[in-house]
C-alpha cells in the first residue's frame, strides 16, 4: 500500500458499512476477503492508532465490527484508512504548540446499524492529545443528549484516572486544566451542570438503575463528592517505607482555599470541572 | 538505555536443572545435569525474575512505582521518571546531573547501552524541537 492513491479523510461518511447479509452487492458476491488477512490488517490499523493517531480510532471502531465476516465493501474501507494514513504518514502528537489542555467528548448519535451510539473522548495537554477512545455504548441512547451524556461519562472516569497518574508524577500544574470536560451537546452539559430534575432524561435514571450500571450513581458519585469536598481530599497511604522520598504532597493552601468556597463559583459555563477533592473519592468509589 | 541480556541478571527462587548443552564436557557421566544459578533465556519463570531484580533495583534507588502503571517509577526527590519495558529503559530528568546519576547506578548494577538522547521508544519515533519547547511523537514506519 506504500504508493496508494492518497485520500484525505480515513472513511468515507455517504456510505453506511453495513455487516454482510444486508449489503450484498455484485463485488461482495464475487470477491471474497480472506478472513485472515482482513483481521490483521486491521490489527495493524489499531497498533498505529493506539500509539500516535486517534484520528482514526473511529474508522476503526467501524470495520473492526465485521472481522468475523469481512466483505469486500468492508475490506474497501480498510483499505481507505491504509491510503488516509499513506497521504498523513508525516503526521504524529506535537507537545508544546499551544497551552491548550482538558477532555473533549463527542458522540455520533444512533449512526451505527444496531442503533448504539459511538462515544469517544480525547484530552489534550500542552495542545498535543494525550489520551484518546472510540468506543460503542453498551446501550441505546435515546436522544443525542443522552449519547453525549454517556461519552461525558466516560471521559470523566478517565480523568479520574488522569488525575492521580498526574498527582503521582508531581504534575500539579496540570491537573486543573485537565480536569475540565467540554461538551457540544447544551443538553448533556446542562445535565451534568444540574441532575435535579429533567424530566425528559427520567427514563437514564431508571434504565441504569435497572443495567446496575447506573449513569445517575456516577453522577451521585459527583454530586456526593461536590456535597463532600470540605473533608480534605484521602491520599493513598504509600505502603513502601524503605523510601526515603518526601511525603507525599498535600493540596496547597490556595487550591484547599477555593475548595471551600460555594460550589456555583467555581463553575465556569459550559464547562463541568470536576472539584478538586475529585479524583481521589472517585476512584476509592469506583473501585468498590 | 538497553540492558544487555537483561533475563540472565534474574535470580531464580527455585532450583531449576537442565540437560548438559552439547560440547560442554564430554567426560560427564551420564545420570548428570547441571543446576541453574541464574536466570537463563526461555524460562517461564525468567521475564518475572528479571522484573523484580529492576523492581528492587530502582525501590532501593528511592523511586516509586505508580499505582497506575507498573512500567513507571517515579524519584520524587530527584525529580526523575523512568519507564521499564522489559529491557528498555526511558529516563526523564529535570537536570542533567539526576540523568547522569541513575545512569551511573544502572551502569554499575548491570551491563547496560547507552543509546543517548530518546528517539524511538515501543515502534514510537520521537523527536524534539528544543528551541521551538515542542515535542512531537510519530509512526511514519
Amino acid at each position: 500500500m506504500n504508493d496508494a492513491r492518497p485520500i484525505a479523510t480515513p472513511l468515507d461518511l455517504d456510505t453506511k458499512l453495513l455487516a454482510g447479509t444486508k449489503t450484498d452487492g455484485e463485488d461482495n458476491q464475487i470477491k471474497s476477503v480472506p478472513i485472515e488477512a482482513y483481521q490483521s490488517a486491521v490489527g495493524s490499523l489499531m497498533y498505529v492508532m493506539l500509539g500516535t493517531r486517534p484520528d482514526i480510532a473511529y474508522a476503526i471502531g467501524l470495520v473492526n465490527q465485521f472481522n468475523h465476516s469481512p466483505r469486500w465493501n468492508h475490506w474497501l474501507a480498510v483499505k481507505r484508512i491504509f491510503r488516509y494514513l499513506g497521504a498523513t504518514r508525516d503526521w504524529g502528537l506535537r507537545y508544546g504548540t499551544s497551552n491548550v489542555s482538558g477532555g473533549y467528548s463527542d458522540a455520533d448519535w444512533g449512526a451505527g446499524e444496531d442503533r448504539k451510539s459511538v462515544g469517544g473522548f480525547v484530552f489534550l495537554l500542552k495542545g498535543g492529545a494525550i489520551s484518546w477512545t472510540s468506543k460503542k455504548q453498551n446501550s441505546i441512547a435515546l436522544s443525542t443528549t443522552e449519547a453525549e451524556y454517556m461519552a461525558m461519562t466516560q471521559a470523566t472516569k478517565e480523568i479520574g484516572w488522569l488525575r492521580v497518574l498526574l498527582d503521582e508524577l508531581g504534575a500539579f500544574a496540570h491537573i486543573e486544566q485537565l480536569s475540565q470536560l467540554h461538551g457540544d451537546n447544551q443538553g448533556a452539559l446542562a445535565v451534568a451542570r444540574n441532575p435535579e430534575y429533567h424530566a425528559r432524561m427520567k427514563h437514564i435514571d431508571i434504565q441504569h438503575h435497572q443495567q446496575k450500571r447506573s449513569l445517575l450513581l456516577i453522577r451521585r458519585r459527583c454530586v456526593l463528592t461536590q456535597a463532600t469536598h470540605l473533608l480534605r481530599p484521602m491520599r493513598p497511604v504509600r505502603p513502601d517505607l524503605r523510601c526515603n522520598a518526601p511525603p507525599h504532597p498535600t493540596l496547597p493552601d490556595a487550591t484547599w482555599q477555593r475548595s471551600l468556597r460555594p460550589e456555583a463559583t467555581w463553575r465556569p459555563p459550559y464547562v463541568w470541572t470536576t472539584p478538586d477533592s475529585f479524583s481521589h473519592r472517585f476512584f476509592l468509589l469506583m473501585r468498590r | 538505555m538497553d540492558v544487555k541480556t537483561a533475563f540472565l541478571n534474574g535470580e531464580l527462587q527455585e532450583g531449576i536443572y537442565m540437560e548438559i548443552p552439547e560440547g560442554v564436557r564430554e567426560d560427564t557421566e551420564p545420570g548428570f545435569a547441571c543446576q541453574l544459578v541464574k536466570a537463563i533465556y526461555g524460562l517461564r519463570q525468567s521475564p518475572r525474575a528479571w522484573y523484580q531484580k529492576i523492581h528492587t533495583f530502582f525501590i532501593g534507588h528511592q523511586f516509586l512505582r505508580s499505582t497506575q502503571d507498573y512500567s513507571l517509577y517515579i524519584n520524587h526527590e530527584r525529580k526523575v521518571i523512568l519507564l521499564v519495558y522489559v529491557d528498555d529503559l526511558v529516563l526523564g530528568a529535570a537536570h542533567l546531573e539526576d540523568i547522569r546519576w541513575i545512569k551511573a547506578a544502572l551502569s554499575k548494577a548491570f551491563e547496560m547501552t547507552d543509546l543517548n538522547v530518546l528517539k524511538v521508544f515501543l515502534g514510537l519515533e520521537i523527536t524534539r524541537d528544543r528551541s521551538q519547547r515542542q515535542l512531537t511523537i510519530h509512526q511514519q514506519r
